[in-house]
C-alpha cells in the first residue's frame, strides 16, 4: 500500500484546488458580516447592517416567499407525477419504453438558455407569463426529469419479489402499491423531493425569461440586484441560501446517503 | 369444464403449458400432488421449475391447461384470492417493517382483527424460535433468521398450499442442513401440503416425499427419493441424480448387452440398438478382496489408474479399455492395499445395471 | 377461450399505464417538444421591428445571421473560450478527482459533500462571489499588487469569466471523472509499479489511459454546459462579453428580435450536435 501513499506536493495542490472551489461560496459568510457600504473583502468593520437590509428589503422578502411556495408546490407536484409514471416505466414492459423515457428526461439535454427561450415563446402566446402557473408548469418541466430519473433507479432497484410476496399474502395491486411499493421507496422519494426543491428553488435562466414586475423569484432578484450594484446585500442572502441547502443535503444524507442519491 | 379430483389429491396441474411466441418453455405438463405431501420440483437452471411454482401461485400466467386446488379450478382466480403461502429464493420480507409486522400483513388482508393478528403472528413465530426478534426490522436478522421469518408469513395464514423457490440457496452449508430438517419439521407437524423448488438433489432427496425431476418443461420422472435414485427413469434423471458412470454400450438383435468390450447383464430390458449403461460407483466392488463375499452378475477386468481417499470412502479411477470407471469403496482397515496401476477386477449385480436406449450424449 | 380470459385484465392495465403517464406526457409536450419544435420554426419566421412576428417562411435569419461577421465572431469566440474554458476545467479538477478516489471512509464522504455543495448553490451565489474576490480593490488585485507586480483588470472583461466559470463547471467535471475512474483498479498502479515503472510513466501509461473514458464524458459535459453559461458572463462580462447565450437573451428580451434568438438558439444545438458526435468518434476511438 506503500506506492499509494500521496505525496506532499500532491496534497498541497489538492487542497489549492479545493480552496479554488469554495472560495466564493465561503467567501459570502465572512463578506455578509461586513460594516462597508460597498463590496471590499476584507471588510474595514463587522456588523449585521445588511442582514437587517435584507430583511428590510421588502422585494426581497416577497421574491423569496414566491420562491419558496414555488419550490414546495413544484417540488410536490413532481413526486406526485413522477412517481406513477416511473412505476409504470419500471413495472411495466411496452413497446416503445426506452424510447418514451428518453423523451421524458430529454429536457434535462437542453440548455436552459435555449428551453428558457422556447417556453418564453409559447408561454406569451398562453398568457402564462409573469404567472404563477407558468413557473410552475415551466419548472415542472425541469424538474419531472430528474425526479423521473432518481425514483426509476429506486424502483427498478427494488426487490420485486416483495411485491409478488405482498400478492401472494392476498394483497390486491393498489394495496401493494400503498403498502408495500410506496413505503419501500421512501428513500428515492425524499431524494428526488430533495433535488426538485433545489432545482427550482434555484432554477434562475429559464426564471428569467418568465417573470417580470408583477411576479419574480429569489435567484432572479439577487441576479438582478447583482447585476445593477454590488454591495454586501447579497452575501446575507447567499450565506442564508447556502445555508438552506445545506440543510436539505443533510435530509437527503439522513434518507439514504448523498453518494446514492446524486454521484449515480 | 367438468374438473375430476382424486379423493387424497390436493393439487392437480392438468396439461400447463407456457409459450413466449414461438417458443414453447413448457409444453405440456401433468401433476397431481397429494394432501400434506411435500413435492420436490428438482432440475438444473432453465428446466421451467420456477415458472411452474410461479404459475401456482399465480405470479405467472400459463399459456393453456389449469390448475386445480382442492376441485376448485383457480386457473383465472388473481394472486391475492388464491390462499397460497410462498416463501421466495430472496426472502422478500417487507424492509420497512420489523418481523412482527411482516408476519402480521397476510392476517391484515384477510381482515383479522389487529389483536388476534398479534397474537397468531406471536404463535407463528415462536413456531420458528423467532419470538424475541418480533421487534427488529429485517435487515438486522442473519439469513437463517429471515429465512424463518419468511417461513412464519407464509404459513401464518394457514395457506392451503405452501410453495417454496429455493428457500435454502442463500445460506450457507451449515445453516443449510438445520433449516432442512427445520423446514420438514413444520410441514409434517402442520400437514400442509407444500411444493419445493431447487436444483440440489440432496435438497430434493432429503426433504421430499416424492420428486419431481424436470428437464426442458418436461416431466422426466415423477416418484419417491428412492424410486428416482434406485430407478431412474431415464438416463438424465440417473446422472442427475446421484453420481453415476457411463458406458456406451448396444444391444443386438439376439437381445445380449455389450458394453466395456464384454458381455453384461442387465435387469432392464431395451430394444436392441446404441445403448447407454450406467452403474452407480458405489455398487461396484473390487473382486477377491479379502472378506468379500459378494457376488457380482457382471465382472470386468481393468486397471486402477487413480486412488483418491476421502475419509470413509475410497475413490477409485478403474481403466476399462477405452472407459474409466470410478468404484467407490467403504474404507476398511483388513483391506488388501490396492495401488495405481495393479489389476483388479470390478463387480457388481445385474440390477445395479442401468440400460436406457440411445447413444448417449 | 382462455385468451378472451385474460384479456380485458391487460387491457384495463394498459388503460391505467396511459392515465398514468399522461401527466408527465402532457408536460413534456406542451412544456418540451412544443416550445423546441416552434423555437425552430421562429427561425425561419421574419421579425417586426419592436417584437411580434410575421408568420412567413425566410432564409433570411441563416442567411443574415452567416454573413454578419459580428455573429461569425460570436459563435467562434464562444467555442473557442468554452473549449479553453472545458480543459482548464479539466487539469484543475483531475487531481482532485484521482485523490477521492484513493481515498476512502468517511473522508471520502467529507470530500464528496465538499464538491458537491458548490453544486447545489445557486449560479447567482457563486458568481457573486467571484465578483467579491476579482473586484478591483478585492483580495486577489491587492495580493497582486501587493507583491509590487502591476494590477490586472479582472473583472467585466474575459478573464473574470474564464475564472469563474472554470470554478462554476468544476463539480461536474470531477463527478464524471469520478464515474469514468470506477475501472481504475488500484492493484493495475501497483502492477505498473512493482514491474520498474516510475510514479510519473504510472501515470502517463496506466492511469491516464484508463481514465480516458471519464475524462471524455467531464469534457463534453463541461463543453456543453460552457457554451450555454449564461449567469457567469453576464454578471462578470458587465456587458462587454459577447457570447452566444448572452446574446440570445439580449436578442430575446432586450431587442424582442425573437427569430434572431431563435435561430441563435438553434445554432447552440447544432453546436451541441457537433461536441456530442465528437465526443462518440473519441469514445469509438478508445474502444
Amino acid at each position: 500500500m506503500e506506492i499509494h501513499k500521496t505525496t506532499w506536493p500532491m496534497r498541497i495542490l489538492v487542497f489549492v484546488l479545493f480552496a479554488y472551489l469554495l472560495a466564493p461560496v465561503l467567501l459570502v459568510f465572512p463578506l455578509s458580516f461586513s460594516g462597508d457600504q460597498v463590496l471590499r473583502f476584507p471588510p474595514t468593520f463587522w456588523s449585521t447592517r445588511w442582514y437587517e437590509a435584507l430583511f428590510a428589503n421588502s422585494q426581497m422578502l416577497k421574491a423569496f416567499w414566491t420562491s419558496l411556495s414555488l419550490a414546495a408546490i413544484v417540488t410536490a407536484l413532481s413526486i406526485v407525477i413522477a412517481v406513477p409514471a416511473a412505476y409504470v416505466m419500471t413495472r411495466l414492459k411496452f413497446l416503445g419504453r426506452d424510447l418514451l423515457f428518453n423523451l421524458f428526461t430529454a429536457p434535462l439535454l437542453l440548455p436552459t438558455i435555449v428551453l428558457g427561450l422556447a417556453i418564453l415563446i409559447v408561454f406569451a402566446s398562453f398568457g402564462l407569463l409573469a404567472t404563477m402557473q407558468g413557473l410552475v408548469f415551466a419548472h415542472l418541466v425541469v424538474t419531472l426529469p430528474y425526479a423521473l430519473r432518481v425514483l426509476a433507479v429506486s424502483l427498478s432497484t427494488q426487490d420485486r419479489a416483495c411485491e409478488e410476496a405482498a400478492r401472494t399474502l392476498g394483497a390486491k395491486p393498489l394495496t401493494v402499491f400503498f403498502r408495500v411499493t410506496v413505503p419501500m421507496l421512501t428513500p428515492g422519494i425524499v431524494a428526488a423531493a430533495a433535488l426538485c426543491f433545489l432545482v427550482s428553488f434555484d432554477e434562475v435562466v429559464i426564471t428569467l425569461f418568465l417573470t417580470g414586475p408583477r411576479i419574480s423569484t429569489l435567484p432572479v432578484e439577487l441576479y438582478n440586484y447583482v447585476y445593477n450594484q454590488a454591495d454586501p446585500l447579497v452575501a446575507a442572502a447567499s450565506a442564508l441560501l447556502i445555508l438552506l441547502t445545506l440543510g436539505v443535503i443533510m435530509v437527503v444524507e439522513r434518507a439514504m446517503g448523498l453518494g446514492k442519491a446524486f454521484v449515480k | 369444464m367438468p374438473v375430476s379430483s382424486a379423493p387424497e389429491e390436493h393439487l392437480r396441474l392438468q396439461n400447463i403449458g407456457v409459450s413466449f411466441g414461438n417458443v414453447n418453455v413448457i409444453p405440456s405438463l401433468d401433476l397431481s400432488v397429494r394432501k400434506g405431501e411435500m413435492v420436490a420440483f428438482l432440475g438444473p437452471s432453465g428446466c421451467g421449475k420456477t415458472t411452474t411454482l410461479r404459475i401456482i401461485a399465480g405470479l405467472n400466467t400459463p399459456s393453456r391447461g389449469h390448475i386445480v386446488v382442492g376441485g376448485r379450478d383457480i386457473t383465472r382466480l388473481p394472486i391475492h384470492d388464491r390462499d397460497i403461502g410462498m416463501v421466495f429464493q430472496s426472502y422478500a420480507l417487507f424492509p420497512h417493517m420489523n418481523v412482527s409486522r411482516n408476519v402480521q400483513f397476510g392476517l391484515q388482508m384477510r381482515n383479522v382483527s389487529g389483536r388476534e393478528a398479534e397474537e397468531r403472528a406471536g404463535r407463528a413465530l415462536e413456531m420458528v424460535q423467532l419470538s424475541h426478534l418480533a421487534h427488529r426490522k429485517p435487515k438486522e436478522l442473519s439469513g437463517g433468521q429471515q429465512q424463518r421469518v419468511a417461513l412464519a408469513r407464509a404459513l401464518v395464514i394457514q395457506p392451503s398450499i405452501l410453495l417454496l423457490d429455493e428457500p435454502l440457496s442463500n445460506l450457507d452449508a451449515k445453516l443449510r442442513d438445520e433449516m432442512r430438517v427445520q423446514i420438514r419439521a413444520l410441514q409434517q407437524e402442520s400437514g400442509i401440503t407444500a411444493v419445493f423448488v431447487t436444483h440440489d438433489q440432496v435438497e430434493a432427496l432429503s426433504m421430499c416425499d416424492r420428486v419431481v425431476v424436470m428437464r426442458n418443461g418436461h416431466v422426466e420422472q415423477f416418484g419417491t427419493p428412492t424410486e428416482v435414485y434406485e430407478r431412474p427413469a431415464t438416463a438424465f434423471v440417473a446422472n442427475f441424480v446421484g453420481r453415476t458412470n457411463k458406458l456406451k454400450g448396444k444391444i443386438g438383435s439376439d437381445g445380449v448387452l455389450s458394453a466395456a468390450g464384454q458381455q453384461l447383464h442387465s435387469a432392464t430390458t431395451v430394444a436392441p440398438g446404441a445403448v447407454e449403461v450406467l452403474v452407480r460407483p458405489h455398487r461396484i466392488h473390487l473382486q477377491g478382496q479379502a472378506g468379500d463375499t459378494r457376488e457380482a452378475d457382471n465382472k470386468v477386468k481393468g486397471t486402477v489408474s487413480g486412488l483418491t481417499f476421502v475419509g470413509d470412502l475410497v475413490q477409485y479411477g478403474v481403466r476399462v479399455g477405452d472407459d474409466e470407471i470410478v468404484v467407490e469403496e467403504a474404507t476398511r482397515r483388513e483391506r488388501r492395499p490396492v495401488g495405481v496401476g495393479d489389476s483388479v477386477v470390478l463387480g457388481w449385480s445385474a440390477e445395479d445395471t442401468l440400460v436406457y436406449p440411445g447413444g448417449g450424449q | 377461450m382462455s385468451a378472451a380470459a385474460t384479456l380485458p385484465r391487460q387491457w384495463r392495465n394498459g388503460e391505467l399505464a396511459v392515465m398514468l403517464l399522461l401527466p408527465i406526457a402532457l408536460i413534456n409536450a406542451i412544456g418540451f417538444i412544443l416550445p423546441v419544435l416552434n423555437l425552430a420554426r421562429y427561425s425561419f419566421n421574419k421579425s417586426r421591428i419592436g417584437g411580434g412576428i410575421e408568420n412567413v417562411f425566410t432564409w433570411d435569419n441563416w442567411a443574415g445571421l452567416l454573413s454578419d461577421p459580428f455573429y461569425l465572431e460570436l459563435v467562434f469566440n464562444s467555442v473557442w473560450i468554452s473549449l479553453a474554458i472545458t480543459l482548464t476545467t479539466l487539469v484543475v479538477s483531475y487531481p482532485i478527482a484521482l485523490y477521492l478516489h484513493r481515498s476512502t471512509g468517511s473522508w471520502r464522504t467529507f470530500l464528496t459533500v465538499l464538491v458537491i455543495s458548490p453544486l447545489l448553490t445557486s449560479a447567482v451565489v457563486r458568481t457573486y462571489g467571484w465578483i467579491a474576490i476579482l473586484v478591483d480593490d478585492g483580495p486577489v488585485v491587492s495580493a497582486i499588487k501587493a507583491v509590487g507586480l502591476p494590477a490586472p483588470s479582472l473583472m467585466f472583461n474575459i478573464k473574470g469569466v474564464f475564472i469563474g466559470l472554470t470554478e462554476i463547471l468544476m463539480p461536474y467535471m470531477i463527478l464524471a471523472l469520478m464515474a469514468g475512474f470506477g475501472r481504475l483498479d488500484p492493484r493495475v498502479e501497483e502492477a505498473a509499479r512493482t514491474l520498474g515503472a516510475t510514479p510519473s510513466r504510472t501515470f502517463l501509461k496506466v492511469i491516464l489511459p484508463l481514465t480516458l473514458p471519464g475524462i471524455a464524458l467531464g469534457c463534453l459535459l463541461c463543453f456543453v454546459l460552457a457554451v450555454s453559461s449564461f449567469i457567469t458572463p453576464k454578471l462578470m462580462g458587465g456587458g462587454r462579453v459577447f457570447l452566444l447565450a448572452t446574446e440570445i437573451y439580449d436578442q430575446a428580451i432586450v431587442t424582442l428580435n425573437w427569430p434572431l434568438a431563435s435561430t441563435l438558439s438553434i445554432l447552440v444545438l447544432i453546436v451541441f450536435g457537433a461536441a456530442l458526435w465528437a465526443y462518440s468518434a473519441v469514445l469509438r476511438r478508445l474502444d
